[in-house]
């Protein structure tokens, strides 16, 4: 098995996520700062695209390119666009803020998103579950229904390649209780877009499971998962739809958080960590998904 | 990809226990209470011993002498030379084995073996199912000792290469129970310490057989038909790290062994009874004996 060659970009020093390839370059989130940064492969720099995101975690684009986001710490799913005042897409469920939003995952027709609403982040509950919903744009309204009812704390979302199902990161922490369980789960997706039975593709035991995901061309899941403190490490897994592990490999930081492909022929892949750093490999071997 | 050669059709019932010989493959039977011996010149397979009470796991210790893991007989005998069995191991605790499974050999030539209660059939004596280790004592006769208290169903078992860690398939059938595949650290004292998870198979089926290759890495039978990624062969490193999976062309592999003169090649029983050959693993086995 061959190794990649990782090459750090930058280290912030604090958790990095959101990581999203467009024509200007890697968008980026830094939570803790509620900044979002852009770093042009082309030219090596960094720069800071926008300020006071409000814990902005997850990040997409859509097929039209707009880019939305989920901000942890404003307890939101919103859509950004170059300085231009955010739009709020959903803030409450059923007269209750969010916990912290954190990842998404848009369906083709740019009118259907999935996000979680975890909460890593030890504030008191808002909502009672922590759960996945489903933001659904009707005409220019988007209404929000609850999607999961068996999640733990979901964390990572995506969607698989003939968007039939949804994949679930169910990662809750507590890892001195050995009875809590953290698998990467395939949700089906059903004609009105409420999601059915899941089956369980991989189990992390006691160990910490899948953070951030992302596809590669033919549909296999990257998936960033593991860290130092127990199990095999922090590692990212390439895992086919059933589930099979394809391959493992072992990152240079701990606690890797997200990753996505970029580049002009989408085959750097990008990661980023709880450390703060963000890491490209450009000999994966892999590309991504460009929809 | 590997390429997996048929040896053996499947008939039905299960084989397991493969070991190699130094010159053939032995592979049990249990349901015909045989053991097989494949010749790997002619391709033959015929009757190596015959009225072995359900054998299951066999092993080799350290001077090749042969040890199988009787379900039916619930005992773990020794197959001597000439033919005829003594009995290592049939009670722990004063009570009667439910159905020892699998085997591994230490340097001290100590045979520790999983023994399980079968989930139908029986009117167990014991009401655990564990790892048990059978020692030799001042006098010559082996005594027997219990060593896990906390598995309900475990199944393969290996040493690692410096025998400082005994791996343990933890591979409970029943839903609400683990399948796991765990690394008990072996203290100065001889006994077990507290496992870690090396891999969690979740709701699937967990791993029956294991082997080490020549890195010290894991070589595990596991999966299913059912759910889950499918029958598959693992490589483990001793972190848990999945290094590779490759599926198989069985519904559900039940052990691997590694043989031929430079232990490149590897043989895969199954429940449905096969015996296959690969050739093409790029892996190398690592064996107590020859």
């Amino acid at each position: 098995m061959k190794d990649w060659n990782w090459e750090l970009i930058i280290d912030h020093g604090s958790l990095t996520e959101g990581p999203t390839w467009t024509k200007e370059g890697l968008l980026y989130s830094q939570c803790d700062e509620s900044l979002t940064w852009i770093y042009n492969s082309k030219d090596g720099s960094n720069k800071v695209w926008r300020k006071d995101t409000n814990g902005s975690n997850g990040m997409l684009l859509d097929t039209s390119g707009n880019l939305y986001a989920c901000e942890g710490a404003g307890r939101r799913l919103v859509r950004y666009e170059k300085d231009v005042e955010t739009e709020v897409i959903a803030s409450e469920f059923e007269g209750s803020p969010f916990n912290e939003p954190n990842d998404l995952a848009i369906y083709p027709d740019d009118a259907h998103i999935w996000f979680s609403d975890p909460n890593y982040g030890g504030r008191d509950l808002s909502i009672e579950h922590e759960s996945v919903y489903l933001a659904s744009k009707n005409e220019s309204e988007w209404l929000i229904s609850r999607a999961t009812f068996d999640t733990d704390r979901p964390n990572g979302v995506l969607l698989s390649k003939d968007s039939k199902k949804l994949y679930v990161a169910n990662s809750p922490h507590n890892f001195d209780n050995p009875e809590i369980r953290r698998e990467l789960r395939s949700y089906e997706i059903k004609p009105d877009f409420s999601l059915g039975e899941y089956e369980v593709l991989h189990d992390f035991g006691p160990h910490r499971g899948v953070d951030g995901m992302t596809l590669d061309s033919n549909g296999n899941i990257v998936a960033t998962a593991g860290f130092d403190r127990s199990g095999p490490g922090p590692m990212i897994y390439h895992f086919e739809e059933d589930g099979r592990v394809i391959d493992s490999f072992k990152t240079p930081s701990d606690y890797p958080t997200n990753c996505t492909f970029g580049g002009d022929d989408q085959n750097f892949l990008f990661v980023t960590f709880g450390t703060g750093a963000l890491y490209q490999i450009r000999d994966t071997g892999l590309k991504g998904l460009r929809k | 990809m590997w390429k997996f050669e048929q040896l053996k059709k499947a008939n039905g019932n299960l084989t397991e226990g493969p070991v190699w010989t130094g010159s053939d493959i032995l592979l049990t039977d249990g349901r015909k209470n045989r053991i097989l011996r494949y010749d790997i010149v002619s391709g033959k397979i015929e009757t190596f011993l015959d009225e072995t009470f359900g054998v299951n796991g066999l092993n080799f210790n350290s001077n090749g002498e042969l040890f199988g893991c009787e379900q039916k007989g619930r005992r773990v005998v020794k197959y001597e030379n000439d033919e005829s069995v003594s009995v290592v191991a049939d009670k722990v605790e004063g009570k009667r084995l439910s159905a020892p499974n699998d085997l591994a050999i230490d340097l001290g030539g100590n045979i520790w073996f999983s023994d399980q209660i079968p989930s139908i059939d029986q009117k167990p004596q014991l009401n655990y199912s564990a790892i048990i280790k059978a020692s030799k004592n001042k006098l010559g006769f082996y005594e027997t000792e219990r060593m896990t208290f906390d598995t309900t169903s475990p199944n393969g078992l290996l040493f690692s290469k410096d025998y400082r860690t005994l791996y343990v398939a933890q591979s409970d059938f029943r839903g609400n129970e683990k399948r796991e595949l765990r690394s008990y650290p072996v203290l100065d004292d001889g006994s077990l310490g507290r496992y870690e998870v090396l891999h969690d198979f979740g709701p699937h089926r967990g791993i029956d057989g294991m082997t080490l290759d020549s890195e010290g890495n894991i070589v595990a039978t596991c999966g299913w038909e059912i759910s889950g990624p499918g029958p598959m062969i693992y490589l483990f490193d001793k972190a848990g790290r999945i290094l590779l999976t490759q599926r198989t062309p069985c519904l559900r592999p039940s052990n691997v062994t590694f043989g031929g003169e430079n232990l490149d090649i590897m043989f895969v029983t199954t429940l449905e009874g096969h015996l296959f050959r690969v050739e093409n693993s790029g892996l190398k086995g690592y064996l107590l004996y020859p």
